[in-house]
């Protein structure tokens, strides 16, 4: 197998790894429990348990189980008020052993049930979303999917493909600098110097074809290089949506 | 819930569609009513709404008036944008409403479209909307069906040449007689929800005379209430102004009178105190205190007497879990202080002091932008659609630039909702009001 192979074999082989990890427990998730606001006890609870089920369908094994969360903040107590800014909840989340916290409030205004959610890590830098209690299974899903490659981070290749682009332009520019070299040498008569006119004619011919060669070489890789920036770009802003 | 909207045009038309059919019509209509009668003994339980609510039609009747018939009061400058205020609350909560009011051309550049939905605030309109009115409460109540009217007047309040407290319209006196005799008798509601906003507003439910002069003028009228003849009318309640002083009534700020903001602002659910998303006599009237709590200037402050229909002390004047054509506006928990909601016109919606622990919504009208606002920034926002709850947790804030101005506005600056409205407050309020306290859920369900 080449060394381009092997590469190729590696990123796979990689990629693989990090797909399996998706579904192991990377830090404990605490789901408070749910509050309600013109709606009542028994929503919250049931509005409670659904968040729990997506948790757990796209956390993984994470998701704390509602008795060890309530012990826990029977512990807590006093510390158990409302959070107005990161620094509090940075130590929530702490206070709670937690890789990350959720709160839900189950709201009943308009005849429309909904969840107010609050996600946050142990920065105490919250995601508020709002869900409708009625088939918000799949918005369920993709908050707690964004969370978890918020939580992992973007992996290194969005960065790899963005340093490959930077590899591509400046090969690009070694052969574009290259290119104008003939050019000039060819504009100056500096180039097959010295020949004679048949002589002069197959070496003429032959840095032309060099040249164009090169020119190509120098804007494939520009090209690549762009396309390989901007999917890296676009990569890295998905991940960190 | 009908779509029908208010306006006075719409009051007219159906009257005349009935007696143009006649028999037929009526024919029709008994028809129309078994088989909604049938489809509602049918209808699957799952229906939207607290079941209270399914049975139930609103309707408001808003009356707003800016003139003075007295030489000696000056005319008022914002009852007029009261009355908008308070149709555009109501309007999309209720089945039909109606407003009586001659907008001036600033409360017309703020409530675009309002003017035209608009009828003259005059004894004959306000007799054409009752008798309008009574007809769709008595239909109704044949199909089984449960009223709710909400009567709102700003504008000024004196007595008629009877000596008896009256409201003013365009073309005269409206006494406490002719609200008893020409509104309150006509109609077959279930509850009647009065809300005035006038100087001496009192007077106009209550006999002349009955009250002692004094400082404790609230007090007075809450003691001497059995003896009135409010018993004869179980299904209305009461959300009067008790404030003597004209000055304090309005506040240009806010465009508005300072009473009848801080009643609309408790009925957007800002006085939800225990969270069931209904608001109650004793909870607005715990709000309204709160509001006022920390206005010392005599001027500035705001008395307000809230008595429920004695048929039923729990009824809700308002309740956020009603499908309605309004959005929300979810204040959750860890958000602390004062905050405000003005639309892109300028127009203060609703305000209240937010205690940190207590998760708090407002209703607002769909479709605008918004600001909300507090002690040196705003967030811009817009409520969609009906329904659409935002939610301001997650608005991104920045400064707000705050205009000086006289010594009684600076009053109402610093004091009005200077005092954090929740469950404790409510609780001493009630207390000292000896008022029947809505059940206030302690804490989070802990249970494993």
């Amino acid at each position: 197998m080449s060394r381009w192979g092997t590469a190729l074999a590696a990123a796979l082989a990689l990629w693989a790894v990090e797909g399996t990890a998706r579904g192991e427990c990377a830090g404990r998730v605490a789901i408070v429990p749910f509050d309600y606001l013109a709606s009542e006890a028994q929503v919250a609870r049931e509005a409670e348990q659904r968040v729990r089920d997506a948790a757990a369908r796209r956390l993984g094994a994470c998701v704390e189980s509602r008795e060890a969360t309530v012990k826990r903040l029977q512990r807590l107590g006093p510390f158990l008020s409302a959070c107005p800014d990161d620094a509090c909840r940075a130590s929530r989340a702490s206070a709670l052993e937690a890789a990350s916290v959720v709160e839900g409030i189950a709201l009943g205004v308009g005849g429309r049930p909904s969840l107010a959610l609050s996600l946050w890590g142990r920065d105490g830098k919250a995601v508020r979303a709002s869900v409708p209690l009625e088939g918000g299974e799949k918005e369920l899903d993709a908050l707690f999917e964004r969370w978890a490659r918020r939580e992992r981070g973007a992996g290194p290749w969005p960065y790899v493909s963005i340093g490959a682009a930077a590899g591509a332009v400046a090969v690009g520019a070694f052969f574009g600098a290259k290119v104008r070299q003939e050019q000039q040498a060819v504009s100056d008569g500096t180039a097959c110097a010295g020949m004679t006119s048949q002589a002069l004619s197959g070496c003429l011919d032959a840095r032309l074809a060099d040249g164009r060669r090169d020119a190509l070489a120098a804007n494939a890789l520009f090209g690549a290089g762009a396309a390989l920036a901007a999917g890296g770009t676009i990569w890295l802003v998905w991940e960190w949506r | 819930m009908s779509d029908v909207v208010g306006g006075g045009r719409n009051w007219i038309a159906p009257t005349f569609v009935w007696h143009r059919f006649g028999l037929m019509d009526l024919g029709l209509r008994v028809i129309s009513l078994a088989a909604l009668g049938a489809l509602m003994a049918f209808a699957p339980a799952a229906a939207a709404g607290p079941p209270a609510e399914q049975g139930t039609s609103f309707y408001a009747l808003v009356v707003a008036n800016n003139a003075s018939l007295d030489h000696a009061r000056a005319p008022l400058q914002y009852a007029d944008d009261d009355g908008a205020s308070f149709f555009e609350l109501l309007e999309p909560q209720v089945d039909e409403a109606a407003l009586l009011a001659v907008l001036d051309d600033d409360t017309q550049r703020r409530h675009p479209g309002l003017a035209a939905r608009a009828r003259p605030p005059t004894r004959r309109e306000l007799l054409a909307a009752v008798d309008h009115l009574a007809k769709r409460m008595e239909a109704d109540r044949q199909a089984g069906r449960r009223t709710v009217l909400y009567f709102v007047y700003a504008g000024h309040g004196q007595r008629n040449a009877g000596g008896e407290g009256s409201i003013t319209l365009l073309d005269g006196l409206f006494g406490r007689t002719d609200l008893f005799d020409q509104v309150v008798s006509k109609l077959p509601a279930t509850f009647i929800h009065l809300i005035v906003d006038a100087c001496d507003s009192y007077l106009f439910v209550h006999a002349r005379g009955a009250l002692s002069p004094g400082p404790s003028y609230a007090a007075a009228i809450t003691a001497s209430l059995s003896r009135m003849e409010l018993e004869r009318w179980p299904q209305l309640g009461l959300v009067l102004s008790t404030t003597r002083e004209q000055e304090s009534h309005e506040w240009s700020a806010i465009r508005s009178g300072v009473f009848s903001h801080q009643v609309r602002s408790a009925l957007s659910g800002a006085a939800d105190v225990n969270g069931d998303g209904r608001v109650e006599y004793s909870e607005l009237a715990a709000f309204v205190a709160a509001a006022n709590q920390g206005v010392e200037e005599a001027r500035g402050k705001v008395d307000l007497l809230a008595r429920a229909p004695a048929l039923d002390r729990g009824v809700a004047l308002a309740d956020v879990r009603r499908p309605t054509r309004q959005g929300y506006l979810f204040l959750p928990p860890g958000m602390a202080g004062r905050f405000w909601v003005e639309d892109e016109h300028g127009v203060r919606e609703a305000e209240l002091n937010k205690q940190k622990e207590r998760p708090a919504v407002m209703a607002l009208a769909p479709g605008r932008r918004y600001y909300l606002r507090g002690e040196g920034r705003e967030a811009p926002f817009q409520v969609p659609r009906a329904g659409a709850v935002v939610d301001a947790g997650a608005l991104a804030w920045g400064d707000l630039p705050l205009a000086a101005r006289g010594p009684v506005e600076d009053a109402f600056r610093a004091r009005l909702f200077s005092v954090p409205f929740g469950p404790s407050f409510y609780r001493g309020y009630v207390a000292s009001v000896g008022e029947e306290p809505v059940a206030i859920r302690e804490q989070l369900d802990l249970s494993p």
